[in-house]
């Protein structure tokens, strides 16, 4: 088949997923201990008002009936008011989503192609210097909690404690210095848009301050990118193609990346779309010890706060991009490796 | 044309060393068709990865000997009398007969300086021309296992080609057969691929300007098309014949729609008339690219080391530009080199992946690929064990044609004896990383002097027996297993379980020596009997 | 006299069969402990383990305080001794000899809060780790060895729960029911049995275009013995070494839930709970937030060395 046609394919089995997030969100909403009404209206809350809340979010329907109503509120893209400060919940995430943006591209672009290089570098030079550190760092990165290892690095460039020479270099906390005005907002990345307003003192501080969560962020993924490829290489570097490959007189850089990686592919995109939603989770930690105000921090907040709403929100926004990627990642399996449309053997 | 002189590959494992080759001699003239035989683990395999330094090397490590390719007579003349000089040094020293070039060089440091100096003291053209000769022979030049890598893998591929035993998983499964085999030609014959690729490139630059666009059918379509409801008598004489033309193509055949010519899947516009055939993204800029291509080429042609082209080539996004259209020719190539191994639908094969194919079709894909280059020597690895035998017998037809067509010399390993007695001129029977035996099939099969051959010999089913008595007798074996080359015998490795075996044979391993003119033993026996010096 | 000596040597004598009926099995074992001890990190991996059972056992004997415990709304919450008046103050102290981590904002020992800690973490790893994957493989099963609408459900379901990021759920389930450290157990279950489901169905399908199940068939195993006797002892080599792991990560993510405060109540000795504590004085005292996240380090270490350990051992391919 064509790759359209794969692409139309999956689309259409995103279909029930969708629907039964939506499921998941709606029993965890009914899974609410408490009243909703008064949630969100506080203790002080009259009688009148609790009926009328009711009301309007048909709380006393037959339970299909609330389902029903839930999905077509979704379906006009109203998340419903937050719990915690009565705001669209649409409103606040379009407010938050662009730091999170900010922070994850910058992590994963820092994660993927570090990992992916020194994966392939690693299987192609076993126990050399390059392999003995990327398997160390392939054990320990992912045994370290991203929490800890974000405390740590704040401790490490901190203009007390820190080490001599290293301390006060990168900023610690929050996007941007702590007197500085944020660039006007094109994208609402701070340095993309500090730059195109040609405003370098900003620029500089925006990058500073995104240099240790990104890093923070992306190294938990580069572990478990660098494991994956790794060991997906070691296999393929072991097949028979390869030995022909050489007889062919292909010099050696080739057959690793040409002709060992295609096919050792499949492993690295998997781990790549599993390392998008591993970030979103990573996120949460990183921005609330950074103080790094995106949605991941919001979503904390909504937790500890009873914001029900807010909550199953940002979960579904978060499903939806995880699975986008997922998409993207299937759809470059289907270009890579013929099996996937060609199907048989 | 290749000659192997005491090749040694050890494996160094955890459990030990395993003495994989211990002293491996022979030699394959051009054209010629060497088989080397022997049972499972005798280390067949081996050389043919030794003398293509394919042996992983963790494990692995050529220990000693030389492989020397296409050595000119004189210069293996002039050879004997160094490696005599060099030989007595290192008997001195304790040394085996298994030098590498470098050691050999290094025993030979005098002779070589004296070379140098007279080569740049002489004036004659003739001295010169001795002398440089006698320099090869001192330095080994023609020694393939000391050349760089670079040097190695030009070599592979282009001089000596490998094809492998098991067809179904040597090919790579996520590159099409016509691109695997156009990936040969791009690396070995790029100068010529960059030629053509220029006429086609002229081609189409050409009709270009006239903006033709077409679209490709297959002929049953073309068929219909042309016609158009229009009625076959009326036709005048030029549209009769093209309609009589598209009445011969298959029905899979791909036409232009524009000039009804045959129109290959794998051309992207109508070589006939030019006509673009598929959709192109890059359209507009088109023009732009093509006169730069058409600047690549020609540079590549004056100068195969143009560094404006190696730029070119290191950066990912441009490289594509040079090497989509040296693939797409490459391609078109590799269409003819299917159809030279009788693959029938050859265009159709090219695009397709391995896993689409049969076993039987998968070698000859590997074959095509392997002898897209010409190379003097093929070394075929168990070519037909995996395969049926019908498959089997039309793989070594198809290899002796091509051979024969092509002048080719092959080293064909197998443990069929079936196989080497149908085709091959010499054989070496090979034991335990080592070879006893060497001569013509003739010499071999019928006055065969190894014991080792003459057991292998017996121990052939046959149909029909000599007189019923041998029918009704068990199929002799030769006793014994063979042995774990971590601590193979000492001496001859045959010796534990040869029923000619004297005390002499634990010795020491015997070395080749000449019985009747071309036939080689190694075996004690026949010194004993004086039929040979020691 | 005789009686007693004819009982002792049934039982040897039963003993001796059953060594020689498993013999191949065993001789199986023995080859593949040699394995395992040739794999040095492996058994540094199991050291780790070791240690930290250990601690976990031993923590009111090493443990330099202790803790009391106090009954709340029907949950029994830690309550350590607290120096912070004037006359006893120690609070936040530096490591020292007489508390070789410091102590926290409370004078609390730290050392014996991360002892108690040890126990807590485990408990969380086998309360998630076991029914997660007994749920998951037997779900994997059924899948993969019905096949048709079954599978088509249970695949569906659990690509439903694979597709929400699972550290999200388990925020999000934690924040609904409510904070203390069942609720996160139960999260984390929830978060962690699909991918035993696919990892089991993937085993299943390929197991089952296997020669040795077609023998089996064509002499007339019922179903459900084919499952349970020939499909499932194949499928469950990567199990096995999935839940090693998984006890690391899911330990991990138990502590990170506890750090952001969705887990153990505060005061807690829990290892999350503590780096969390350590954060608001990060300054002040960075030691408070270093040993926690080292212990949380060993653990998950330990866990993940055993678990590649494991691999190599099982995986027929790289034995001999």
């Amino acid at each position: 088949m064509k790759l359209w046609e794969y692409v139309v394919r999956r689309l259409i089995a995103l279909l029930p997923v969708i629907i039964g997030v939506t499921v998941i969100a709606f029993v965890l909403w009914k899974a609410i201990p408490i009243d909703p009404a008064i949630a969100y209206l506080g203790p002080k809350a009259k009688p009148e008002q609790i009926a009328a809340f009711h009301a309007e979010w048909h709380l006393n329907d037959p339970l299909p009936n609330q389902y029903f109503y839930y999905m077509g509120r979704l379906l006009t893209g109203n998340l419903g008011p937050s719990f915690v400060n009565h705001v669209p919940v649409t409103e606040d995430l379009a407010t938050y989503l662009p730091a999170t943006l900010e922070l994850t591209i910058t992590a994963m672009l820092f994660a993927l192609p570090v990992g992916i290089y020194l994966g392939i570098k690693s299987a192609a030079n076993p126990n050399k210097w390059v392999d003995l550190v990327s398997r160390f760092i392939a054990i320990i990165g992912v045994a370290i909690p991203i929490y800890w290892l974000a405390i740590m690095l704040k401790i490490f460039f901190h203009e007390d404690l820190g080490v001599i020479g290293m301390n006060n270099l990168l900023s610690l906390d929050g996007r941007l210095g702590a007197t500085m005005t944020p660039p006007p907002t094109v994208t609402g990345f701070y340095t993309i848009d500090s730059l195109l307003a040609l405003n370098y003192p900003d620029f500089v501080s925006a990058v500073t301050h995104l240099i240790l969560p990104a890093f923070t962020l992306g190294f938990a993924q580069l572990a478990i990118i660098l494991r994956m490829t790794r060991s997906g290489m070691i296999e393929v570097l072991g097949q028979d193609y390869i030995r022909t490959a050489r007889a062919k007189g292909v010099p050696e850089r080739q057959v690793v990346f040409r002709h060992a990686f295609r096919n050792a592919m499949n492993a690295t995109l998997t781990v790549a779309g599993l390392t998008v939603g591993s970030a979103f989770a990573g996120d949460v930690y990183v921005e609330s010890i950074f103080n790094w105000p995106g949605i991941g921090k919001y979503f904390l907040q909504a937790a500890l706060h009873a914001g029900f709403t807010d909550l199953l929100g940002y979960l579904f926004v978060v499903t939806v991009f995880y699975v986008s990627a997922n998409l993207v990642v299937d759809v470059l399996y289907a270009t890579v490796d013929p099996h996937v449309t060609l199907g048989g053997a | 044309m290749l000659r192997v002189e005491g090749l040694k590959t050890y494996f160094h494992t955890y459990e030990g060393t395993v003495r994989a080759l211990e002293n491996i001699d022979f030699k394959v003239r051009a054209g010629e068709v060497v088989g080397l035989v022997g049972e499972t683990g005798c280390g067949k395999s081996v050389t043919a990865l030794s003398i293509l330094r394919l042996i992983p090397s963790p494990p692995g490590n050529i220990e000693g000997g030389r492989v020397f390719l296409d050595e000119p007579e004189e210069v293996y003349t002039l050879r004997a009398e160094y490696d005599r000089i060099a030989f007595e040094r290192l008997r001195r020293k304790g040394a085996s007969r298994n030098i590498s070039s470098l050691q050999a060089k290094e025993v030979l440091q005098p002779e070589i300086k004296l070379l140098q100096s007279k080569l740049q003291a002489s004036n004659s053209e003739k001295e010169k021309a001795d002398l440089k000769l006698r320099l090869q022979a001192a330095t080994s030049e023609y020694d393939i296992l000391q050349k760089s890598m670079e040097d190695i893998q030009r070599i592979r591929g282009a001089k000596i080609s490998m094809i492998f035993q098991e067809p179904m998983t040597a090919l790579n499964p996520v590159f099409t057969v016509g691109n695997q085999i156009a990936e040969m030609l791009i690396l070995h014959r790029k100068m010529d691929l960059c030629q053509s690729a220029l006429k086609a490139l002229d081609l189409q630059m050409a009709v270009r300007a006239k903006k033709i666009r077409g679209k490709r059918l297959t002929a049953a379509q073309g068929r219909t098309a042309f016609l158009a409801g229009r009625d076959l008598d009326g036709l005048p004489k030029e549209e009769r014949a093209i309609h009589d033309r598209l009445q011969e193509m298959k029905d899979d055949d791909c036409v232009c729609s524009v000039c009804w010519s045959s129109a290959s899947i794998l051309w992207d516009c109508c070589p006939a008339c030019g006509a673009r055939l598929t959709f192109d993204l890059l359209a507009p800029f088109r023009g732009g690219i093509m006169s730069l291509e058409k600047r690549l080429y020609s540079r590549v042609l004056k100068d195969p080391q143009d560094q404006l082209v190696d730029f070119v080539n290191s950066m990912p996004i441009f490289r594509r530009l040079v090497h989509t259209r040296l693939e797409n020719e490459g391609s078109h190539w590799a269409v003819n080199s299917l159809r030279e191994v009788e693959i029938s639908e050859p265009e159709r094969i090219a695009g397709q992946y391995p896993f689409e194919l049969s076993g039987g079709m998968r070698q000859r894909a590997m074959i095509a690929m392997m002898m897209a280059c010409n190379p003097e020597l093929l070394i075929a690895d168990e070519p037909t064990t995996a395969l049926d035998v019908t498959v089997e017998a039309q793989i070594l037809k198809l290899m002796k044609n091509l051979q024969a067509k092509t002048n080719m010399a092959i080293l064909l390993i197998t443990h069929d004896l079936g196989i080497v007695a149908e085709i091959c001129d010499k054989v070496s029977v090979m034991y335990a990383g080592n070879i006893v035996e060497f001569g013509t099939t003739e010499q071999v099969f019928h006055r065969m002097l190894h014991p080792y051959t003459k057991g292998l010999m017996r121990s052939i089913p046959r149909f029909k027996a000599a007189s019923s008595q041998e029918r009704k007798k068990d199929l002799p074996v030769i006793p014994g297993t063979v042995p774990n080359l971590l601590y193979p015998p000492s001496g001859c490795r045959f010796h534990p379980r040869c029923p000619m075996a004297s005390p002499l044979c634990s010795e020491a391993n015997p070395e080749l020596k000449e019985i009747e003119p071309g036939h080689f033993v190694a075996c004690y026996t026949h010194v004993l009997r004086g039929e040979a010096p020691p | 006299m005789a009686v007693e000596s004819s009982k002792e040597t049934a039982v040897v004598t039963a003993w001796r069969r059953f060594l020689k009926d498993h013999a191949s099995r065993i001789s199986e074992l023995k080859y593949s402990l040699f394995l395992f001890r040739k794999n040095k990190l492996a058994v540094l991996g199991l050291i780790f383990i070791l240690a930290v059972i250990a601690i976990a056992f031993l923590a009111p004997f090493l443990a330099i305080e202790r803790p009391a415990y106090v009954n709340i709304n029907g949950q029994l919450q830690q309550r350590w001794p607290v120096y912070d008046q004037p006359g006893n103050y120690q609070v936040l102290l530096p490591p020292s000899l007489a508390h070789p981590f410091g102590t926290d904002h409370f004078g609390t020992d730290w050392y014996s809060k991360l002892l108690y800690g040890a126990s807590v973490s485990l408990e969380i790893g086998l309360s998630v780790v076991i029914p997660a994957s007994v749920i998951g493989s037997f779900l994997g099963l059924v899948a993969g060895f019905e096949g048709g609408i079954m599978e088509e459900v249970i695949m569906r379901v659990t690509d439903i729960f694979l597709s929400i990021p699972s550290l999200i759920l388990a925020i999000a389930i934690c924040a609904v029911l409510g904070r203390s450290i069942e609720h996160v157990t139960y999260a984390l279950i929830i978060t962690w049995w699909p991918w035993y489901t696919r990892l089991v169905r993937g085993q299943v399908l390929s197991i089952k275009e296997r020669q040795f199940i077609e023998a089996a068939k064509s002499v007339g195993a019922r179903p459900s013995r084919l499952m349970l006797w020939h499909i499932l002892p194949n499928s469950i080599s990567p199990v096995i070494v999935q839940a090693s792991m998984d006890f690391g990560y899911v330990i991990l993510t138990a502590a990170g839930l506890g750090f952001l405060g969705l887990g153990a109540p505060p005061g807690t000795a829990e290892w999350g709970v503590m780096i969390s504590e350590g954060l608001n004085y990060l300054f002040n005292a960075p030691w408070l937030a270093v040993f926690p996240g080292l212990a949380i380090i060993v653990t998950v270490l330990g866990f993940n060395l055993l678990g590649d350990g494991l691999r190599d051992i099982l995986d027929p391919r790289l034995r001999r």
